[in-house]
């Protein structure tokens, strides 16, 4: 293949046969959809996305991009890419830490799973080659203690991605989890694991093949300038910046009192406990450690000890603001200890610690109103949340239905208006009312509701590139629209997301053209994540979606919030208009004439 | 009056808030003033050379960031709340 930065090495994996193929990347398609998530998506669609995702047809594809695993500044990324069981859209999940990178040492760019092994298994993977081994003696096993067997089994230098009994059990919102906690969280990969029979995925690699770029002084370049805005940056900067500083869980306090941080299931705005469990006083209280991921020196990684209470000594990684919210204000519960422990038994059952929050609030609510057989679960009862996390992993009792996702087992229990979810997925925690971009993204996300999709909080909150008024919905579907095109070209790079607090089109394309050597403008750099995104949208046509799913719960449509939101609701319905007319979509259907203009076939 | 500050923030000010004098009818900048005279490490922090809120500073007014109320000419009304907060961001 001309292009550089690839391996151009992809292994296909017949779980059912047991067969492992090689092949090249595309030239093409690497040329339209680059990597990571456009290329992964690609490799999906081509799959059929009339696919059944619980069926053995479906692909699940890890998938790394270009700049995956070289010195490039936060590059150590991959994407999880599949049909997912939970929402039945075309889905990409990205994890950090080392684990593609070390796929991309290992002689990677991904690896492709389909069919269903007869029994349980894993892929082990190094210098190039797939090995299919048993794994009869992990299966059953958490994701903590798969790995420890698998590191005393293969040594150093290893990744372990894994699945744990939430997979296993086929709870819809299962992840894969990595090494250091990091998850491919959202869309349920983790069931699609667990359906196959694949426990792991287990690489071996070390930096001395770590990818080099052909033009070394362009590359010089490229990498000083990208890394300099991230260390320049009052966002992203090392020990100075809030990111760095407080991690991702810096927001908790600002999103409060902007009046956007959904309570009790989102029947409110605020939250009284909102300090308690902010980033500062986890960094006063509780903080031990300050991980990183390969090539990034903003750690904004915050990993903690909890010194009081039922689940005192616990240490554990990933307290981010998602959880902190979803198990926090989300449930009425100000306790750190609880989502402290809730997270790590996401973590080690292998399940989306946005969704499961989520779940638990919509069952505190059906428990309030007598939904629910039994006493339900009062708001803000710890250790019944901790309990009915393990139950959920286990399909146990309640966990039965709850597994089944947020949305799934509203509707189970008869009200389904009480699930905070979109196109099957739960929502994070920016509320529509406070923060309106977000409305229109969860919205039109081509996942289910996310954030990541389209960040308009740098807009809002911040004011990257510009500052808007979040409690204004005029102006954003086109805004969202560009910061959906953006994060699908970084996404397929496969850079992190917080680089778009410092870096913008024109720091990707400089990077991307020193590495793979194709001249890149900024434009480009919009369109392809525009085709990206349009790809996408084509998959969910085909699997049957149209603008009717791009829907919000009605609570944020019809009740007002409480605090700074007191009177304000989110006006979908005209910002989808003004969304639609940026994308040139009807009603939610990519049109031909846009499919062409976009090279998309 | 009590202008709470977060982050980074508070490490210049000692605490999670700044009480100030109660100045009925004051303008932003003028409890911005005050808060500055008292501490004046926060000075470039907040403003910019030309005395404007820096760019990604969110000075918020009953929840709402004075650049959509007003800017620094917005009224603080008593018993009103100012939160203000340094470059935030995160997402995961
Ligand atoms: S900013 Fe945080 S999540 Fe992103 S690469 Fe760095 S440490 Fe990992």
């Amino acid at each position: 293949m001309a292009l550089g930065g690839y391996a151009d090495h992809v292994a296909r994996v017949d779980l059912s046969s047991g067969s492992v193929a090689y092949e090249g990347i595309n030239e093409e398609d690497a040329r339209l959809y680059i990597g990571a998530r456009g290329l992964g998506v690609k490799y999906v669609y081509d799959n059929d996305p009339a696919t059944d995702p619980n069926s053995p047809d479906n692909l699940l594809g890890l998938v790394n991009g270009p700049l995956t695993g070289t010195e490039a500044t936060m590059s150590g990324r991959l994407a999880f890419v599949t049909k997912s069981p939970l929402t039945g859209t075309v889905v990409d999940s990205h994890m950090g830490g080392w684990s593609a990178a070390r796929l991309r040492w290992a002689g990677f760019d991904a690896l492709l799973f389909t069919g269903k092994a007869e029994a349980p298994v894993y892929a082990y993977v190094e210098g190039g080659t797939v090995e299919l081994r048993p794994a009869g003696d992990l299966w059953g096993k958490g994701v903590h203690e798969t790995i420890a067997i698998l590191n005393e089994r293969y040594g150093d230098n290893l990744s372990v991605m894994a699945i744990g009994q939430a997979g296993e059990n086929g709870v819809l919102f299962a992840s894969f989890m990595n090494e250091d906690d990091r998850a491919a969280g959202r869309g349920g990969t983790g069931a699609v694991g667990g359906m196959k029979n694949l426990k792991a995925v287990v690489v071996k690699g070390d930096r001395s093949t770590m990818p080099k770029a052909e033009d070394r002084d362009k590359w010089r370049e490229a990498h000083r300038v990208a890394l300099k805005t991230i260390i320049d940056s009052e966002v992203t900067g090392p020990k100075t910046g809030g990111l760095s500083v407080y991690g991702t869980n810096v927001l908790t306090n600002v999103v409060n009192a902007m009046g956007g941080m959904g309570t009790k299931n989102s029947q409110l705005t605020t939250f009284e406990g909102a300090e308690k469990l902010s980033g500062e006083t986890v960094r006063e209280t509780i903080l031990v450690d300050e991980p990183t991921c390969h090539a990034c020196p903003v750690a904004c990684k915050k990993e903690v000890e909890i010194t009081e209470g039922p689940y005192k000594g616990l240490r554990m990684e990933s307290f981010e603001y998602e959880p902190a919210w979803s198990l926090g204000a989300n449930c009425g519960n100000d306790d750190a200890g609880v989502v402290a422990k809730v997270i790590d038994q996401c973590n080690d059952h292998g399940m989306d610690a946005i969704e499961i929050g989520n779940v638990i609030s919509m069952y505190m609510e059906a428990s309030e109103k007598g939904y629910v057989p039994g006493p339900g679960l009062a708001w803000g009862d710890g250790a019944g949340m901790v309990k009915l996390a393990e139950q959920m992993a286990m399909r146990e009792g309640p966990g039965e239905i709850l597994g089944l996702g947020t949305a799934k087992a509203a509707e189970a229990y008869g009200h389904p208006e009480i699930a905070m979810a979109v196109k099957g997925q739960a929502v994070p925690a920016y509320d529509p009312r406070a923060i309106k971009g977000e409305g229109i993204g969860y919205a039109t996300s081509n996942r289910g509701a996310c954030h990541l999709r389209g960040y308009t909080p740098a807009s809002e909150i911040l004011g990257i590139p510009v500052k808007t008024d979040p409690l204004a919905w005029e102006g954003k579907g086109a805004l969202l629209k560009i910061f959906q095109d953006l994060h699908a070209f970084s996404d397929s790079l496969d850079l992190c997301k917080f680089s778009a607090f410092a870096e913008g089109a024109a720091e990707y394309a400089q990077q991307y053209e020193a590495i793979v050597g194709i001249a890149l403008s900024e434009e480009d750099v919009m369109t392809t994540g525009e085709r990206i995104y349009n790809l996408e949208r084509r998959f969910n046509n085909l699997a049957g979606f149209d603008g009717s799913d791009d829907s919000l719960p009605e609570r944020f449509l019809k009740e007002p919030g409480s605090g700074p939101a007191a009177n304000s609701v989110c006006e979908l319905d005209e910002m989808k208009a003004e969304y639609y007319e940026a994308r040139g979509w009807e009603d939610g259907v990519v049109p031909d004439a846009k499919l062409q203009e976009l090279s998309i076939s | 009056m009590e202008v709470r500050v977060y982050a980074t923030l508070r490490p210049i000010v000692g605490g999670r808030s700044v009480s100030l004098p109660d100045r009925d009818g004051a303008t932003i900048a003028q409890v911005i003033d005050d808060l500055i005279a008292r501490f004046p490490a926060l000075r470039e922090r907040l403003l910019s050379e030309a005395g404007e809120i820096r760019p990604y500073v969110a000075v918020m007014l009953d929840g709402r960031d004075v650049r959509h109320v007003g800017g620094l000419d917005a009224v603080v009304a008593a018993g009103a709340e100012i939160d203000i907060f340094p470059p935030v961001a995160g997402g995961a």
